[in-house]
């Protein structure tokens, strides 16, 4: 019996295996590659206008009054897009190309780590240690940052990557022990029990907000969020890493920075912001995957609006100091957020509300 | 009663104070202003700032004031004023000298107004116009009497910036009471705007009755000035004789000074000094236009004094 392979056969298979085979899906489109570039234009337009408004001036407007200059990041991005990208001749070229695309692969790995739904056909890996995993995940690309810089042969590029390897391992450490503070207090690396347990509205946030606290400044630092803006200060060092790059290649490299604060983003919405929870993932694909992610995703942007709204707010640090909040205020910040987990799972906070059982 | 500003202690004690009160100070500013924003962006062509009468912006000549002085050239001190002669009768010394200016050397410290001895200059309190060409900034005769035309008046509405007791620097809306104290210089404002009418009149009234009407007219106002003028004395005697000769140069340039042409700048070239020979091209056809002009002020310095 041979099937028919007809056209429709391969469409609907084209859909089913490749399009929305949930490790794809959640690569490319939500909350992957296409998410995070309208996220990174809504977020690049927000922080603009929001510190406009603080800064007492307009921001984008002239180019559509009526909404605000929205169009404006649309017209730098196909600015940026249609540039001509201009590779130095003392650069290491393959290194030089290869550094900013393994950067952004790197930075939307997570994604794939994540539950967006509790229905198990949408998972894209198991999800018995998916915490752990995106977690060791977003450690991966500040190196190639680093790269970046060493194959752009430029001292500004240079001086940047040094700043940056200081700033990752003042932050990893934070941020690994801030969101693995959640671990210890339910007992389970499972984002989907995470979330679940959160479901009853006493989101994980709530309980232990020096864990959420430490996360959200160690986004800040790996992101170059504006106090801890080092790396790529524009009035020190020309653009950091990223000064030999142009075009679509520069493009890639701040896409890199706003994904990776997406990333985390999410990760922290689920971890902190009880992920999709006042909603119960139903069946089918609408309202047991798309409906539960745009929740989500919604809780991630919320996330990301307000760390651009610091910029309004707060200068630049030294890297000095930076290092000194880092090393002396925020590790053991994230170690009392340890402790306040590992309270919490000894008073089993979680395990009364029914939803896990606790080990022991 | 001076307000006395509140006495703080900035660096808040111990470590806690610092980051913890220091922060959230600031957050709380920053949304604060996120929710009440006090912009203050002028933005330009839609808004523009109303300045007061005062401001040293865009100088304009009083023709009727001028005495001719040359004060003003003299104290210029980036020689942007300068003094040109009216074209006279052939072979004949020029009786007057009026200033025109270069706004391409002009910087606008106002010392040719505060000389004026007869207030004919004054400032238009705007700067903000755009020429075309650098050419334009060199004005004539005829020009120099205009106010300059501002675009941005008619497009944008006037603001002005005040300072608020609780908010600062703020932005508002300028009333047209501001407007009200120019009436004391009412006399300085009809110059600028009588001479449009009066010049589309002209060319009506031109052809015919122009070379008897005008010549008498142009004398006039040249008497009542000649007090206040040393080289007066010469002008009676020459009265009768120029009426018509002179009249017959202006209306020949009337014809030919609307395109540019070097034949028109031929006429004035006759007079006494090589200096005012060596002139442009440019600078001799907009001389030409100053006759035409002289013509027409005359006229209605003329047609004033018929009405009072």
């Amino acid at each position: 019996m041979v099937e028919m392979v007809t056209a429709y056969v391969i469409w609907h298979d084209f859909l089913r295996y490749l399009i929305f085979y949930p490790p794809v899906y959640q690569f490319i489109i939500i909350p992957g590659l296409i998410a995070a570039l309208v996220v990174a234009i809504f977020i690049i337009w927000f922080e603009r206008k929001a510190a406009a408004r603080v800064q007492m001036r307009y921001g984008p407007y002239e180019i559509s009054p009526r909404t605000g200059g929205a169009t404006q990041l649309i017209a730098d991005l196909i600015r940026y897009s249609f540039q001509e990208i201009i590779v130095p001749r003392t650069v290491d070229a393959a290194i030089y190309f290869a550094a900013p695309v393994a950067a952004v692969i790197l930075s939307l790995m997570p994604l794939n780590a994540i539950p967006l739904t509790s229905n198990p056909a949408f998972w894209p890996i198991p999800m018995d240690y998916s915490l752990l995993v995106a977690v060791a995940l977003t450690t991966l690309s500040p190196i190639f940052v680093i790269v970046m810089a060493w194959a752009s042969n430029n001292k500004f590029s240079l001086i940047g990557g040094v700043r940056e390897s200081f700033i990752v391992t003042a932050y990893e450490l934070v941020a690994v022990l801030s969101m693995l503070s959640v671990a210890a207090s339910m007992s389970t690396f499972n984002l989907v029990d995470i979330v679940e347990a959160q479901s009853g509205g006493l989101w994980y946030g709530l309980l232990n907000p020096p864990a959420f606290l430490a996360a959200f400044i160690a986004t800040l630092m790996t992101t170059s969020g504006f106090p801890f803006e080092i790396p790529d200060a524009e009035s020190e060092i020309v653009a950091g890493p990223y000064t030999e790059y142009s075009g679509l290649m520069y493009g890639l490299d701040m896409g890199a920075a706003y994904i990776k604060r997406w990333v985390f983003s999410v990760l922290m919405a689920l971890v902190f912001l009880g992920g999709w929870a006042p909603y119960v993932p139903g069946t089918g694909f609408v309202l047991g995957y798309l409906v539960p992610s745009l929740i989500v995703s919604a809780k991630a942007l919320v996330i990301m609006a307000v760390m651009s709204f610091l910029r309004a707010v707060y200068g630049r640090y030294r890297i000095d100091q930076a290092l000194g909040v880092a090393w002396e205020i925020l590790i053991p910040l994230a170690m009392a957020a340890f402790g306040v987990g590992l309270a919490e799972a000894y008073f089993h906070v979680y395990a009364h509300l029914g939803v896990m059982a606790v080990a022991g | 009663m001076p307000a006395r500003p509140e006495i703080r202690e900035v660096p808040k004690r111990g470590i806690l104070g610092r980051v913890v009160a220091g922060n959230l100070e600031a957050l709380l500013l920053g949304v604060k202003y996120f929710l009440d924003p006090n912009r203050f962006t002028l933005m330009y062509p839609h808004e523009y700032i109303k300045l007061d009468t005062g401001y040293r912006g865009f100088i304009v000549l009083i023709y009727d004031k001028c005495i001719g002085c040359g004060s003003c050239a003299r104290i210029c001190p980036t020689r942007a004023m300068r003094m040109i002669f009216l074209p006279q009768k052939e072979g004949e010394r020029a009786r007057k000298k009026y200033p025109v200016i270069n706004y391409n050397r002009c910087v606008f410290c106002g010392y040719c107004v505060d000389i004026c001895p007869t207030e004919a200059l004054y400032h238009v309190p705007y700067h903000d116009i755009v020429y075309h060409s650098m050419q334009e900034l060199v004005l004539t005769l005829d020009e120099f009497q205009r106010e300059p035309d501002y675009a941005t008046a008619r497009e944008g509405i006037p603001v002005r910036y005040v300072f608020d007791e609780r908010r600062g620097l703020v932005k508002v809306k300028a009333e047209e009471k501001q407007a009200q104290p120019a009436p004391a210089q009412q006399p300085q404002k009809q110059a600028p705007s009588t001479p449009a009418p009066a010049q589309q009149a002209k060319p009506a009234a031109a052809p015919a009755p122009a070379p008897s009407q005008a010549q008498p007219q142009a004398q006039k106002p040249a008497e009542q000035q000649a007090p206040a003028q040393s080289t007066a004395p010469s002008q009676p005697a020459q009265q009768p004789a120029p009426s018509q000769p002179q009249a017959q140069p202006t209306a020949a340039q009337r014809t030919t000074s609307q395109p540019t042409q070097p034949a028109a700048a031929e006429q004035p070239a006759e007079q006494p000094k090589p200096a005012e020979q060596a002139q442009k091209p440019e600078r001799a056809q907009g001389k030409a236009q100053h006759t035409e002009d002289t013509g027409t002020q005359d006229t209605q310095s003329k047609s004033q004094e018929g009405g009072s």
